[in-house]
């Protein structure tokens, strides 16, 4: 499950839901101008996702709420970047756990996108509520994703032709898209989307025209190398464990054995004797969501400078 | 109670100073002290190879190897500095079959590989089981895994 922490939350205009009517209530489209300049492209979507409203009360509150009978309905915000270097980054919102998503939802954006394939990169959008329950099982994510990847990449593709043919004063209809670039096919002019992707993000939203047939799929259906493999080989592939923040501590937590389970004051000193060893504290538990997989036991939590030091700490707690 | 103590470690070509109690795995100090964390944490018991390193170019799990227990001048590699024509020819029989999924187990697999291929470029398919059988995968990928080894066998033989 290699992530790549980073942004992936809309830093504003996330609300400004345009709705562009593609066949479904799924198909709703926020586009915003990113930070870098480039061209961002989020939506709010229905998602088959079972969790439901109980486990998540506070979701999707500016949303109407779905009949009961619909799958519940949360923002992805945003989906797709497009840096001024040609770079296309797609925040994924939920993880590879060597399912390979972080392969085929890149596909999916790319094929409708008609995206440079070696351009494309996909992040790990950061945890938030606005993208669910952000959980993978059962064989959904690309059954999920399937048609809103699709639909945002062609809504972003329409944007930088859009953004072309303004440029050139043609029309949109002698523009075509192709491997990252617009081309004017009378002209011969071009310009790649980098190029573009700031000019994009300003011009309206339109409801795409229609979706690629499978008979002209070029990347989905094709066999293609894993995007994460060189990292995973050169040991930079950075998965949850790996992440490190400023001022970072580390924690190992003691859970009860049994109900009754407890740890004495003396305990707690020869656990904080552990050189590196610099808090110990009752971590409370909680019920996040359901209780089916929410349900998450206090415990004691020994915090240190390393995770040796934290593990050694645990021990020394003598949890009983 | 073991000691902390300043101590010198080789790794990857240069020494790193550390301070470090004796009982500390090396998988502890490669990843929290010299922040090199592709050596990756699995079990903590040495069972599952997921944090293979080699100690003089030999295979060893770092998890269970106290940092006091090395030799003064014992040189240890870690993914991120396994290099020459075997790690390239592994890297690219890796990308060639795909093998990866998750891919949290694989650095100790190519470790475990390359150490193999370092002194056996031949290795039948029972070498080379043996030579792997303590790197486990979750995933599964060992067929590709046994394809990729026996790959990049085949370009280091071929480059000689």
């Amino acid at each position: 499950m290699p992530i790549e922490p980073g942004a992936g939350r809309a830093a504003d205009g996330g609300d400004a839901a345009l709705e562009v009517g593609l066949h479904t209530r799924r198909g709703f489209m926020v586009a915003l101008a990113s930070a870098s300049g480039g061209l961002l492209v989020g939506m709010p979507v229905f998602a088959r996702r079972w969790s439901d409203s109980q486990a998540h009360p506070g979701r999707g509150a500016d949303l109407p709420a779905p009949p009961s009978t619909e799958p519940r309905r949360f923002r992805l915000d945003p989906f797709i970047e497009i840096t001024p270097s040609d770079e296309v980054v797609l925040y994924a919102p939920c993880p590879e756990i060597g399912q390979g998503v972080r392969t085929s939802l890149s596909q999916i954006v790319a094929e409708e996108l008609r995206a440079d394939w070696s351009r494309v990169r996909l992040r790990q959008a950061s945890a938030g509520d606005e993208f669910g329950p952000m959980t993978v099982g059962g064989s959904d994510s690309v059954a999920d994703y399937w048609e809103p990847l699709r639909v945002a990449g062609a809504v972003a593709r329409d944007r930088l032709i859009g953004a072309a043919a303004e440029r050139w004063s043609v029309g949109r209809d002698e523009c075509e898209a192709e491997a990252g670039v617009v081309r004017h096919e009378p002209s011969g002019r071009t310009a790649r989307y980098g190029e573009l992707s700031a000019h994009a993000a300003r011009l309206p939203i339109r409801s795409p025209a229609g979706l690629t047939e499978p008979e002209g799929f070029r990347l989905i259906g094709r066999s293609v190398p894993p995007v994460d493999t060189r990292a995973i080989t050169s040991g930079t592939a950075v998965y949850g464990m790996d992440v490190r923040r400023p001022r970072m501590r580390f924690a190992a937590i003691a859970r009860p054995p049994r109900p009754d389970a407890g740890i004495s004051a003396s305990d707690v000193a020869a656990a904080r004797g552990i050189p590196g060893v610099v808090r110990v504290l009752e971590t409370p538990g909680r019920v996040i969501g359901g209780q089916l997989y929410g349900a998450v036991r206090g415990g004691v939590a020994v915090v240190a400078d390393n995770t040796w030091a934290a593990m050694r700490g645990r021990e020394a707690l003598n949890v009983r | 109670m073991s000691q902390v103590a300043n101590r010198r470690v080789h790794v990857n070509g240069r020494w790193h100073e550390i301070e470090a109690p004796d009982d500390m795995p090396l998988l502890w100090v490669l990843r929290d002290l010299l922040g090199l964390r592709g050596t990756k944490y699995g079990c903590g018991r040495g069972l599952c190879g997921a944090c293979t390193v080699h100690i003089d170019g030999v295979p060893a799990r770092a998890c269970v190897t106290a940092i006091a227990s090395l030799e003064p001048q014992a040189q240890i590699t870690s993914i991120e500095g396994l290099e020459g024509d075997v790690a390239a020819a592994l890297r690219d029989a890796w990308l060639s079959e795909a093998v990866p999924q998750c891919g949290y187990c694989q650095a100790g697999q190519i470790m475990s590989a390359a150490a193999l291929l370092r002194r056996n470029a031949a290795p039948s398919v029972a070498e080379l089981g043996r030579a792997l059988n303590g790197n486990l995968c979750r995933c599964g990928t060992y067929a590709r895994i046994r394809r990729a080894v026996l790959r990049a066998a085949d370009r280091v033989r071929d480059a000689d």
